[in-house]
């Protein structure tokens, strides 16, 4: 079964039972709780050639809580650190400290979670992970690999992806480029309170080859458009990819229907990406999509309502805390909505 | 779903406006070849070569591409280019009773039998009135069952001025229906002897009691005049279309054209601008064509023959002209583009019973079709002059109402409430303070960077789907958006526009393709086929449509 919804007790229990939900799933995983460190790996079939998700997760032991978030390519080496792996993207903190990993790449799961969602798909070729931390709140993590357009003849299309949302902002709540939401193509570097590393938080992609690559390159970060990348931890730049869940092309025209009492209909957007060329500026593809996992408005839904389209039923999620309709927007992504295909 | 491509000298091109719909209606009545495999192998084929199936019943001719061969070029495969139009049509016409008042050029319908679409037949001699002489008219008709083949009646539907008694009756033979099997084929190249068996399925629509030669335009009294509905296999509420062809004259110019429209329903009794909701284009008080509609235009040379591709499936159908078709390179063609019919809905029949889509280049009809005009526009740019419409419509089932859809007015780029995507871009939640202020478009937009509503240069280029083996241009489907400032109930998309796509006239270097009209891109094993729009060969300025053979 490729979806699990289990209530936890706490952070500890919530990587338990996430550990082994994947294991059951096939992913190769190394779960060592007493250093904080998790990892999940498979390497599903692609249409030329087979993908590596790798992705680990470090947390602290004495204040469990923020989860920094890493991506690698191979297999976990369990004498490393989940930070130091081999062909690490350069995302997420080396550290071991709960703030220090908030710094970077990471997700808030709160010492104590009340409930997760998992959603992975037959093939493994992705695992989405939503946690209500508290309330009604949610919060976003996993990794995939790319349902690639084309005849999917590249080298890469791997993704890890955290959650960070922009709290202290009392407008555009569900737009502050301070906030990075599965591949999403609005996170930009700010002033205060926005970070100025917005692409230590980002979502990464490996991506080799592509138009004016550097040599060596690997790794692409996929955020709104913006010079510093950063390094992969290998000291090699990383590309550019844009378009995603919150900004990227198609995504106005469509993400912002609201469904109605007297018409359903709600358009759930696909998130796509592209690969932006730093030396010509022209853009590529779209490269792929994340499987299984749509934009949308979710005005009229709460969350976890489920809807069956077809003979899929889809879970809503808000993408951090949905504006109930009264009182200010501060601390709430307003409509702001993620849904999610269930794959039985 | 049917595909047919006339193009090129010898070919059954287009040899007049006329004569086009015409085609268009023998294709959408006939019955189209839907699979071909090859019966004797022959000799002497190559790779590419063309095979043409042909019968006296087709009135557009199949035809297959070689795919793959064997030894002495013996052919293993083959893929439909062309599906054709089949049917069972009359053959010859021939006066059994002459009736009186008949004059030379009265065109009359032959009734009885089961048909698609009545054949006619037009008088070519009379003597006081008494047919003595006619021929075999337009389509010749398409009949599952014949008419009687003696005495046949008929039924006289034009010139306006008709003053026939309708007592002519005619003696007919039919042409039968092409076999299935052992077909001989005609090769474009140096093969010979493949023969082929074929199956063939129905295009899918009928006319509605309504196919005349009498509409007075333009001190003209024989305008075509044609109601079709789609057999939309499956729903209840079926597309009803439209055409009417005119001419309009301008100094010395005399421009041409087919209107299309769209109804909510239709009664043959009644005239046709007093139908149902009825889309615009015609004054539904005295019934002249408007100077506005959607207008598929000709050449003003008539004489010159003109390629055009036609796509149709039992619920819409669609495709596109060159009326300059002897200009050599593509990038010089002059593209018109239409369709009507319905789009795929994004709800249950009951949510959505008509998402019906019609429309064509040209938002007005007394325009020269072979200068660049804000007036004219293709089926992704959508763009109008100040204070008026585009030539693209789509029906709204909430409102029982026809709405204009409209990327673009006089060159803005601003947000609009009825667009096609993904070139046009609707109203969205500027407030920072709304909830639904949810999503931007972020640092790439595609209406403002890679196309351009302005008609300008684009800001930077959108190259295809990077691969290390191949180029695979991403097709972006066509979408009808309706988004309202403030929103409505009825907000929301409105219907996928079926095997109409936009791409990017951009190669792996990221440069311009030159040429790019007429090209295939294939995709997954299937083609499409491009245009760009009427004149306009910036590189955003293409679609590609469905070959759907």
């Amino acid at each position: 079964m490729g979806f699990t919804n289990q209530l936890t007790s706490s952070f500890a229990d919530l990587i338990s039972k996430l550990n082994t939900f994947l294991i059951a799933e096939g992913w190769t995983t190394h779960h060592v709780p007493a250093s904080g460190e998790f990892a999940a790996r498979k390497t599903p079939a692609a249409v030329t050639g087979t993908f590596d998700i790798a992705f680990a997760l470090q947390w602290d032991t004495g204040t469990p809580g923020v989860a920094g978030i890493y991506q690698f390519l191979g297999a976990y080496n369990a004498g490393l650190q989940p930070f130091d792996q081999a062909d690490d993207s350069g995302s997420g903190a080396q550290s071991t400290t709960a703030a220090t990993l908030a710094g970077q790449r990471s997700v808030n799961l709160t010492s104590t979670p009340t409930e997760f969602w998992c959603f992975t798909d037959a093939a493994g070729t992705y695992f989405h992970v939503v946690v209500n931390p508290s309330g009604l709140d949610a919060v976003h993590f996993g990794a995939g690999a790319l349902a690639l357009y084309g005849d999917g003849d590249i080298t890469g299309g791997e993704y890890v992806y955290g959650h960070r949302h922009q709290d202290v902002i009392t407008t555009a709540v569900a737009i502050s480029t301070g906030t990075s939401i599965l591949l999403d193509g609005l996170a930009l570097d700010g002033s205060f309170p926005i970070p100025t590393n917005m692409e230590e938080i980002a979502a990464t992609i490996h991506l080799e080859s592509f138009p004016n690559a550097v040599a060596s390159q690997k790794w692409s970060v996929n955020m709104g458009a913006q010079a510093n990348r950063g390094l992969d931890r290998a000291g090699i730049a990383r590309g550019l990819n844009v378009g995603g869940f919150r900004g990227g092309p198609g995504v106005l025209q469509w993400g912002e229907f609201e469904g109605n009492v007297a018409s359903g209909l709600l358009p759930g957007y696909p998130i796509n990406t592209w690969f932006d060329d730093l030396v010509t500026f022209d853009i590529s593809g779209p490269v792929g999509r994340m499987g299984d996992v749509r934009g949308v408005n979710i005005k009229n839904r709460v969350l976890d309502d489920t809807t069956v389209i077809g003979s899929d039923t889809w879970h809503f999620f808000p993408s951090f805390r949905k504006y109930l309709g009264t009182g200010p927007l501060t601390g709430t992504s307003g409509h702001q909505g993620i849904m999610y295909k269930e794959v039985p | 779903m049917a595909w047919q491509a006339e193009v090129g000298t010898g070919i059954s091109r287009a040899t007049g406006y006329r004569d086009l719909l015409t085609k268009k209606v023998a294709m959408y009545t006939s019955r189209h070849v839907a699979t071909v495999v090859v019966n004797a192998a022959g000799t002497g084929y190559v790779v590419g070569e063309v095979a043409t199936l042909t019968h006296a019943g087709a009135f557009l001719d199949a035809r297959f591409e070689v795919l793959t061969i064997g030894g002495g070029g013996s052919v293993t495969s083959l893929l439909i280019v062309s599906n054709g139009a089949f049917a069972d049509r009359f053959a010859t016409v021939a006066v059994n009773v002459g009736g009186t008042g008949y004059a030379v050029d009265d065109v009359v319908e032959v009734q009885g039998g089961t048909s698609r679409e009545k054949g006619k037949a037009v008088v070519t001699t009379e003597a006081a009135g008494v047919v003595t002489g006619v021929a075999v008219f337009e389509t010749a008709g398409a009949y599952s069952v014949a008419p009687g083949l003696t005495g046949a009646a008929t039924l006289g539907i034009g010139p306006s001025g008709f003053a026939g008694d309708d007592a002519l009756t005619l003696d007919l033979t039919m042409t039968g229906v092409v076999p299935l099997s052992a077909n001989a084929t005609t090769a474009s190249a140096a093969g010979t002897g493949l023969t082929v068996d074929v199956t063939l399925a129905e295009s899918g629509w009928t006319v509605d009691g309504r196919n005349t030669n009498s509409r007075d335009e333009n001190s003209l009294d024989d305008e075509k005049e044609v109601v079709l509905v789609g057999d939309a296999t499956g729903r209840t509420n079926k597309p009803i279309i439209g055409f009417i062809t005119w001419t309009r004259t301008a100094g010395i110019d005399t421009r041409f054209g087919i209107s299309c429209f769209g109804f909510a329903a239709h009664n043959p009794a009644i005239a046709f601008h007093l139908q149902p909701i009825v889309s615009p284009g015609i004054n539904t008080g005295t019934g002249a064509l408007l100077t506005t509609g959607s207008a598929l235009l000709y050449d003003e040379n008539e004489a010159q023959e003109v390629d055009f591709w036609l796509t149709v499936d039992d619920f819409r159908v669609g495709g596109a002209i060159n009326i300059n078709s002897g200009a050599g390179a593509t990038d010089n063609g002059q593209y018109m583009q239409f369709h009507a019919g319905l789009m795929d809905g994004y709800g249950t029949e009951v949510e959505q019973p008509y998402p019906m889509l019609v429309g064509a280049s040209s938002g007005l009809l007394d325009i020269n079709p072979s200068v660049a005009s804000q007036s004219i526009s293709g089926i992704a740019e959508q763009m109008a002059p100040a204070a008026n419409n585009t030539g693209w419509f789509y029906y709204e089932s909430e409102g029982s109402v026809w709405r204009a859809i409209i990327n673009s007015q006089a060159l803005a780029e601003l947000p609009r409430d009825r667009v096609m995507f993904p070139m046009g871009f609707p109203r969205d939640e500027a407030d920072a303070g709304d909830p639904d202020n949810i999503v931007v478009e972020g640092p790439v937009e595609t209406f403002r960077d890679w196309s351009r509503l302005t008609r300008g240069a684009p800001v930077r280029s959108l190259l295809p789907v990077f691969s290390n083996t191949q180029t695979e241009h991403f097709l972006w489907p066509l979408n009808v958006l309706q988004k309202l400032d403030p929103p409505t109930v009825v907000d929301g998309p409105k219907g996928e526009v079926r095997g109409f796509f936009w791409v990017s006239a951009t190669d792996d270097a990221a440069a311009q393709i030159a040429n790019f009209s007429e090209d295939i891109v294939t995709h997954l094993g299937v083609r499409y086929r491009v245009f760009h729009n009427h004149v306009h060969t910036a590189r955003y300025q293409y679609i590609a449509i469905k070959e759907d053979v």
